[in-house]
């Protein structure tokens, strides 16, 4: 009763698990968004020109050249620096020496209008109406400054991620060994037991799978290009064979599943014969779920963080290499594992039993016999 | 039991729609010829759909460029001391690369180069997870060298070269290779090598004397489109490999096509194959 209640709270824990993980992710983004929306909105014009300099396709503009609305540059000017406009139009008639941009807006070359070096628009047009540009022609449809998301996620996103990615292969696996329990129930039963009784043995199979899996794909796709048809079948062999490696290592570590299930439900398990298989999977796949939640959940925890990605694939490789090998060594559960033949007991003596005799034997004693009779007289 | 459930595909759903948040840029380059005689272009790609051609006069270049500012980066920067563009589109990973070149095509990024003609060319590509359209008539290309990952190129040479080519290099790592009317890009030297995957070579367009090509191809399978009218000395070290030399003679290692000494024009053939398919298509 004990270990049903303890798994029945299981999935609860996970919950308010999840839960505050989230909540506490929300709330650090929630945290950093206010802070980067108060300092932008002190000084828009100063960050816009940052965002100018930062960004790969922008220019380093001063501030003291940049008009706070539309801006023109008459026919008889003769600018010798940089011309900016902000969320207005900038319309150049007479010479600039340096750049022209307009932040949100167009930059318009009239006749007459020459700008000696580069004309350009972020949020707008660079418009060629009669005048000329020296340099580059650029426009930008928005800034694009600050960190690659790919490359650097932020702590909440990572954890999002991270959750989110454990969330999916946690759906994944469980459709899969509801398709294996109904189907292959006795394939999975068998490598499970396998693991149970030669746990040492598939490990090394497992191991050896493992080194020899790029091998034998390159061998075997050599040798079906030896031969003019193989060559055709090779698209559809390597295919076919990372599907079984996957399959292999998948059926592995739904058996490596069930044996962790069993570990945990075993107080359900002595009452209930045969076992239920998909609620034991179920909750063996459970542990391993909490596992990669923890580190998920971790993500911005830094080396604690590491730490438990680091037990949790520990843990996840380990189970699917036991768990490959012991598929190589039942041929996918097709056969029984190969184990030591049990030796019967030599036959015991006939009798032995009742008077048990030294193997040196017993001394034979002496009856003791009456002193000859001597004649009589 | 349930509501563990539910919660994990609550958590799937928020984690798989930030996954795909994308920020889309777009960004325009143009210069005006000016008085430049000759430009370099180094161009890094890394994923995405990649088109060349050539530009409106007087432009000397002019890009269009759409992006996912959340996963790439684009930098442009002209040396007019050098006369060299250099254009580089970063993806963050590889990974984002494959995400992209998954997802919907509508929804990739798109790079297209056009480049004065009239003026010699030197094209320096690097490419990563990408179709590239490589239009190159109407441009004097004077070198050309292509380097990929995994692409789908096609170049074609719609027009005939103003001037011989010096050098004309294709390296595919991954993927599909056509050219077009190579005979047009009149290569004093050109070298097409693929590691895995196929390559297409129509060896048509206006040219004269001899054309060496050096062929290497690793897994895969290459397509030769030779007009009727060229004779073709193929020297191919092949390794478990097939070559198609169906009415061709072998003299001293070299297999010739018939006819080899009265043609007008030859394309000299050598290289090697490697796990490959090498086919000879004869064009009227």
């Amino acid at each position: 009763m004990r270990a049903g209640a303890s798994v029945r709270a299981v999935p609860r824990i996970a919950i308010a698990m999840l839960l505050a993980i989230v909540a506490t992710s929300r709330l650090r983004a929630q945290g950093q968004s206010d802070t980067t929306r108060a300092s932008a909105s002190s000084d828009a014009i100063g960050a816009a020109l940052d965002s100018l300099h930062r960004d790969a396709n922008g220019l380093s503009l001063s501030r003291s050249a940049l008009s706070e609305s539309a801006h023109v540059v008459e026919g008889n000017q003769h600018l010798t620096g940089d011309i900016a406009s902000w969320h207005g139009p900038l319309e150049i008639r007479g010479i600039v020496d340096g750049n022209a941009v307009a932040i949100g807006s167009d930059v318009v070359i009239l006749p007459g209008g020459h700008v000696r070096g580069d004309a350009l628009s972020v949020g707008g047009q660079v418009r060629m109406a009669g005048g000329t540009v020296d340099g580059e022609t650029r426009t930008i449809s928005a800034f694009s400054v600050g960190p690659i998301a790919g490359a650097q996620l932020t702590p909440a996103q990572a954890t999002r991620r991270s959750l989110s990615l454990a969330a999916s292969c946690y759906l994944i696996l469980i459709a899969m060994a509801l398709a294996v329990a109904i189907g292959a129930r006795t394939h999975l039963e068998t490598i499970a037991s396998t693991i149970r009784t030669d746990f040492s043995r598939s490990l090394i199979f497992g191991l050896l799978g493992e080194i020899a899996t790029v091998p034998l794909f390159v061998l075997s796709m050599v040798a079906l290009a030896i031969t003019l048809v193989g060559v055709l079948l090779i698209p559809f062999a390597a295919v076919a064979y990372a599907l079984a490696t996957l399959g292999a290592l998948a059926l592995g570590f739904l058996s490596m599943s069930l044996l962790v299930g069993d570990a945990v439900m075993r107080g359900e398990s002595y009452v209930r014969d045969p076992r239920p298989v998909i609620s034991h999977l179920i909750a063996g796949l459970s542990i391993f779920l909490v596992l990669w939640l923890l580190a998920g959940g971790a993500a911005f925890m830094g080396l604690a963080g590491s730490v438990l990605r680091l037990l949790a694939f520990l843990s996840t490789w380990i189970a699917a290499t036991v768990g490959l090998g012991a598929t190589i060594i039942t041929r996918g559960g097709t056969r029984a594992p190969v184990t030591m033949p049990n030796v019967p007991p030599p036959p015991a003596e006939e009798y032995a039993w009742q008077t048990p005799t030294p193997v040196s034997g017993v001394a034979a004693a002496r009856r003791p016999t009456p002193a000859p009779r001597t004649s009589e007289p | 039991m349930k509501g563990l459930m539910l919660a994990l595909i609550g958590l799937f759903t928020i984690g798989g729609g930030s996954g795909n948040a994308r920020s889309w840029r777009e960004l325009t380059a143009s210069r005006a010829r000016g008085s430049a005689d000759s430009l370099r272009v180094v161009l890094r790609y890394d994923a995405g759909t990649l088109t060349l051609g050539a530009a409106a006069p007087p432009l000397l270049y002019d890009a269009k460029a759409r992006f996912d500012a959340n996963q790439q980066r684009i930098s442009r920067s002209y040396d007019a001391v050098s006369r060299t563009l250099r254009i580089g589109l970063d993806s963050s990973t590889m990974q984002t690369s494959a995400r992209h070149s998954n997802s919907k095509r509508t929804e990739e990024g798109q790079l297209d180069l056009a480049l004065a003609a009239g003026i010699p060319l030197d094209l320096d590509l690097d490419l990563g997870t990408t179709r590239a359209k490589l239009d190159l008539s109407s441009l004097w290309i004077d070198a050309v060298r292509i380097s990929s990952g995994a692409t789908e190129t096609d170049l074609t040479f719609g027009s005939a070269n103003p001037r011989p080519m010096r050098d004309l290099s294709i390296d595919a790592g991954v993927g599909s290779i056509t050219v077009h009317d190579l005979g047009n890009a009149r290569a004093q030297r050109a070298t097409i090598a693929s590691t895995v995957g196929s390559v297409d070579v129509d060896l048509g367009g206006t040219w004269e004397g001899d054309m060496p090509l050096t062929l290497r191809v690793v897994l895969g399978s290459a397509t030769l489109r030779i007009p009727r009218d060229v004779g073709v000395s193929l020297k191919l070290a092949h390794r478990i490999a097939n070559v198609d030399s169906e009415g061709f003679t072998e003299r001293g290692g070299v297999m010739y096509s018939a006819g080899y000494e009265q043609a007008k024009r030859h394309v000299l053939i050598d290289g090697s194959a490697t796990l490959a398919n090498v086919e000879v298509v004869w064009m009227n």
